[in-house]
Order: structure tokens, then C-alpha cells, then sequence
């Protein structure tokens, strides 16, 4: 186990350096720069090239990237090249504000899903589950964008129940505030992962109904309760364990759209304010940070499979 | 003359079918001796495993039933809260009869609890004894292991040993070692005969192949279409068959023109 973790763990520093390669292209073929997105009107064209010159993006690529990658392996994330602050220090202040919006949303998400999968697989063709897996269709179906724009209408607007904007009201800092705030992007996000959950779990335990254990259960005098609770739930439950560790990354980037239509001081936010600004030294950091996520939750996935299913073993490398 | 384990009479089943029904069992009567041990043969299809799951009601979803009578020890089974029947079945694929990710104990276990010891210890004891009696060595640790740790004929004496738990009189055998290779086949065969001395059960073997029958069943109900079109003693069935269908299917077996019993008989 301690040898395919450290394995893998090793597999994620080339990895990580493919990802920023890429993006560091992705992000020179845009038509402008950071430079553009910062000039206004009254700028001589000498102080526009001398920014240029500040930021050293008349280097070649190469040089450019081979900079960036020097300081981060030296531990620093460098400085936003929009505001001019630290990025570490902003990960540091907008992280813990997208993990208490995401982490609930996708609990309940999950906790919901599993539990209305299951009763509708219980109910397979009756009535709870045409409307269970039609509301999960709908669900999925459904931008989350629009459904934020109803909520906002219908309770920021319409009954005025819920703040629309931001994480705290001026001046006000307490729980109570915080929650009132935090109320719609919840909602909007725990509709958002919900559907996808929904379907895997209905879909699994329908499966696992036809399987021939079950058969042979209800043969030994099994009521259906008992083959739910006792066979059916565990088996179907195993693999969405390890759903948790593919959901990693989403608390960092698992609310982009939700976090700006909400004005949430989230990472999402600061992450879209920097590709709109081609602020490429933020736009890497989250991303690394994601990248990370991405290849720690995959493994952290892989691992949970070995400790959950008693038929998965960690093999050794294929020859 | 023994009463009746089991009596059907009048058995129909129908399955939905393409917007339709497909008639699987067609008004069959049949009836199995207390003590006896019969082999249901016919080819797939023919609906002998239709026959055998109608005995606990374990037809498909939307199936339509009806019957004239329908007692098995004496116990009408269309009484509304009629007790379950005291019947076992093992079923034909071994290896996938049991949950992948629960424990051969806790199969073990839960047949105990749900027909009475409740004690922890006096469980694992009588399922560790059940195992061994059933031929499985090492039963403690058996008792712990996964069913993808244990080979096809393994997991097919775990079963038995399920069945066993279960205290039935009548065990219903559907085709229990088509899965199996030909070895453990024999093995299992034995071990069900063993049983049925042991235990004092009625066993009703289901097959399409009749190689295993003759030496395992004094009675053959031979089924085509949802029909049993005839029954009779062993010897009867091998040495004068009545009706042409089993007369073909005795032809069918390997090496039945090598001279042995019925290999005179060509189609």
C-alpha cells in the first residue's frame, strides 16, 4: 500500500509540470496580455512598455516559464500581476470561504442522493421513482447558472428573504449574517451536484436487484427490507465512497460559476478575475492547486477501492 | 405410499413478452414423494427452472400465476400468511449465488438467525460444523473468507451448507453443477445424494443433462414447453420411453449410440 502511494505520488510531479506547460501556452496564444488588461486611455505608450518590460513579457516563452517555475519551487506563488498582491496570501484568505460553500452542498448533495437513489431503485417502475429520476433528468439537465437566477429573483428579489452579493453584509460579521448569505449559492451548488449522485446510486441499485445473490436471498427467506439494508445498500455504497475522493478537487474549483454569479469571495471568483485578466501567475496557482487535488483525489479514490471492496487488491506493476 | 411433499396442480405461468404473454408453465401437475429423490430434465427453455422457482414464488417481476392447488408438507402455499415453506434451493452458478463483498459467514450467519440461534458463538459454531459437514476443510477459516477466495465447487458446498441452515425438507437443486468441471461435478452430486440420507431430504434435481441423473434419482419428470410430458421410474424412462421427445433427448446424450441405455433409440 505505503509502495503504490509513494508511486503514485511520484507520477504527480511530472504531471504537475505537463499541466503548467500547457497552460502556460494555452495562455500566450491568447491576442493580449496582462498589460492590456490593466492600461487605460491616459497611458503614455513608453509607461505601457515599460510595465511590459516590469513583468518581463518581451522574454521568450521559455524564459518566462522557466522563471515562473524557479520561484514556485521555491515555494513562492509570486504576486498577482492585476492587483499586485500576494497570491498565497489570497488562496490563503478565499480558500476556506469556497470549502464552506462547497463542502455542505456536496454532503447534503451526496447524502441526498443516496438516499433518494435507493428508495427509488426500491420503488424501480413505480410511481416515487418516475418522479425521483425525472426530477434527477430535470436536475441535470438544468444550467446552474438559470436556476441561481430564479432563486435570486424569487428570494433576493421577489420575497427579499436572502442577500444576493457577497459573503457578509457591510460591517455585519456574525454566523447569523454569514448564513443568510450563504443560503442561495448552497442551494444553487447542492442542486448542482445532486442529479449526477442521484443517478449513479438509483442506477447501481438497480443493478445490484438483478444480481443473482438477490435472487438467491429472497430464495433463503430475505424480505426485501433485509436484502436493502443488509446487501444491497453496502454494495451499491462502496464505489460512492470513493466518489469522496474524485470530489476533492471541487473545493477548490468545484464552484466557479456559483462563486461569481454570487459575488462569493471564493476561489472560483478570484480564479475567473484572472483569466479574464490573463493575470497568468493566479491563473497557474489555482490551477496547480486543482492539479493537485485532481491526482491526490484520484488516489486517494484508488485507495479507498483496496480498503472498501474485499475483492481489490493492489496488484503489483503489470509486467 | 408416502403423502406428498409437494403437490402442484393446474400450475400456469405466464411471463410479459414483447407486449404480450408467453406461456412458461402450461397447467402442469406434479407431485414429489416425501423422501423421494426426482430430476426434473428437458432442454433450456422448457421451463423446469420456471417449475422449481414457482415452489418459493420467486418468479420474475410481472409474472402471471395461477394454479388448482399448490401444497408443499401439507400446507396450502396460496393461503394468504401461509409460514414459509421448509424449503431450499441452490441455484445453478455458484459463483455468483453469493454477495461478492460480504463474508461466506455472514450468508451462513443470516440463514441461522432468521431461523431461530441468536447467540453469537452458538452461530459461528453451527455454521463452522455446517461447513465441515458439507466437505469444506479449515471451515473457521473459510467461515472469514470472501467467496472470490473460494473455487466454483467450494462455493457451490457453500450454498448446500446455506441450504442446510435453513432446516428444509424438500431441497430444490437447479442445475448445480452445469457451472462446475466435471470432477467437482461428481463430488457435488455425491454430496447431495450424502445429504439426503443424512438429513432425511426430499430432493428435487433439476438438469438438462441426463448422464447424472441415473445414478442420483429413482423418478424423471421429463419437461418440453412448459410441460411435463412424461414421468416415470428411472428405468422406465431409460429403458421404454413413452413419448418421442424423451426418446431424442435420451438419443442426445454423449455416447448414447455407444450402446448404453436407450443409445439404441436414434432420432
Amino acid at each position: 500500500m505505503l509502495a503504490f502511494a509513494a508511486r503514485r505520488l511520484a507520477q504527480i510531479v511530472p504531471m504537475l509540470l505537463l499541466v503548467t506547460v500547457a497552460v502556460f501556452l494555452a495562455i500566450q496564444i491568447a491576442p493580449y496580455d496582462v498589460v492590456d488588461s490593466i492600461t487605460t486611455p491616459q497611458m503614455s505608450a513608453e509607461t505601457i512598455a515599460m510595465w511590459r518590460d516590469r513583468y518581463g513579457l518581451d522574454d521568450p516563452i521559455a524564459v518566462q516559464y522557466l522563471r515562473w517555475l524557479g520561484q514556485v519551487l521555491q515555494g513562492d506563488l509570486g504576486y498577482s500581476l492585476a492587483s499586485r498582491h500576494s497570491i498565497a496570501a489570497d488562496l490563503a484568505q478565499r480558500l476556506p470561504n469556497t470549502v464552506l460553500l462547497v463542502l455542505p452542498a456536496y454532503v447534503t448533495a451526496l447524502l441526498l442522493a443516496i438516499g433518494l437513489g435507493l428508495l427509488a431503485a426500491a420503488r424501480h417502475q413505480k410511481l416515487s421513482d418516475r418522479l425521483i429520476d425525472a426530477a434527477n433528468a430535470f436536475g441535470l439537465a438544468m444550467p446552474p447558472f438559470w436556476f441561481a437566477l430564479l432563486l435570486i429573483y424569487l428570494f433576493g428579489y421577489y420575497l427579499n428573504w436572502f442577500p444576493i452579493i457577497g459573503m457578509h453584509a457591510v460591517g455585519d460579521r456574525g454566523l447569523g449574517d454569514l448564513l443568510r448569505h450563504l443560503v442561495m449559492p448552497y442551494l444553487v451548488l447542492t442542486a448542482a451536484f445532486y442529479p449526477e449522485l442521484a443517478r449513479y446510486v438509483r442506477s447501481s441499485a438497480i443493478t445490484q436487484l438483478g444480481e443473482d445473490y438477490v435472487t438467491v436471498q429472497r430464495a433463503f427467506g430475505a424480505t426485501e427490507p433485509e436484502i436493502f439494508r443488509r446487501h444491497v445498500s453496502r454494495n451499491v455504497l462502496l464505489p460512492v465512497v470513493t466518489q469522496i475522493g474524485v470530489a476533492l478537487p471541487m473545493l477548490v474549483t468545484g464552484a466557479v460559476i456559483t462563486e461569481t454569479i454570487f459575488s462569493w469571495p471564493g476561489v472560483g471568483s478570484y480564479f475567473l478575475q484572472a483569466a479574464r485578466a490573463m493575470d497568468y501567475p493566479v491563473i497557474l496557482a489555482v490551477l496547480l492547486l486543482s492539479a493537485t487535488l485532481v491526482m491526490l483525489g484520484n488516489l486517494l479514490a484508488d485507495i479507498l477501492y483496496v480498503v472498501v471492496d474485499p475483492r481489490v487488491r493492489l496488484g503489483q506493476v503489470a509486467p | 405410499m408416502t403423502a406428498d411433499l409437494l403437490r402442484l396442480q393446474g400450475l400456469t405461468v405466464d411471463l410479459p413478452h414483447a407486449g404480450g404473454w408467453r406461456r412458461v408453465l402450461d397447467h402442469v401437475d406434479y407431485r414429489v414423494a416425501a423422501g423421494a429423490a426426482v430430476a426434473v430434465v428437458g432442454e433450456s427453455g422448457s421451463g423446469k427452472t420456471m417449475l422449481m422457482r414457482s415452489c418459493l414464488g420467486l418468479l420474475p417481476p410481472g409474472a402471471r400465476w395461477t394454479w388448482d392447488a399448490a401444497e408443499i408438507d401439507g400446507v396450502d402455499r396460496t393461503r394468504p400468511g401461509a409460514p414459509r415453506p421448509p424449503v431450499a434451493m441452490v441455484f445453478q452458478d455458484p459463483m455468483t449465488s453469493l454477495n461478492p463483498v460480504r463474508r461466506v459467514g455472514y450468508h451462513l450467519a443470516e440463514v441461522i438467525r432468521r431461523t431461530g440461534g441468536t447467540d453469537r458463538r452458538d452461530v459461528r459454531d453451527l455454521a463452522t460444523a455446517t461447513l465441515a459437514q458439507v466437505g469444506i476443510g479449515d471451515p473457521a477459516r473459510r467461515y472469514r473468507q470472501y467467496p472470490h477466495e473460494l473455487s466454483g465447487g467450494m462455493r457451490q458446498r457453500v450454498m448446500i451448507a446455506m441450504a442446510l441452515l435453513a432446516r428444509p425438507k424438500l431441497l430444490l437443486a437447479d442445475e448445480p453443477t452445469t457451472a462446475l468441471d466435471v470432477t467437482v461435478q461428481a463430488q457435488i452430486l455425491d454430496l447431495i445424494a450424502e445429504l439426503r440420507a443424512t438429513a432425511g431430504l426430499t430432493v428435487v434435481l433439476v438438469t438438462h443433462d441426463l448422464g447424472i441423473v441415473a445414478g442420483t434419482c429413482d423418478r424423471i419428470a421429463v419437461m418440453r414447453a412448459g410441460q411435463i410430458v412424461e414421468e416415470g421410474d428411472v428405468d422406465q424412462i431409460f429403458y421404454d420411453p413413452a413419448h418421442p421427445y424423451t426418446r431424442l433427448l435420451l438419443a442426445a446424450r454423449p455416447g448414447a449410440r455407444a450402446g448404453l441405455p436407450g443409445g439404441e433409440v436414434t432420432a
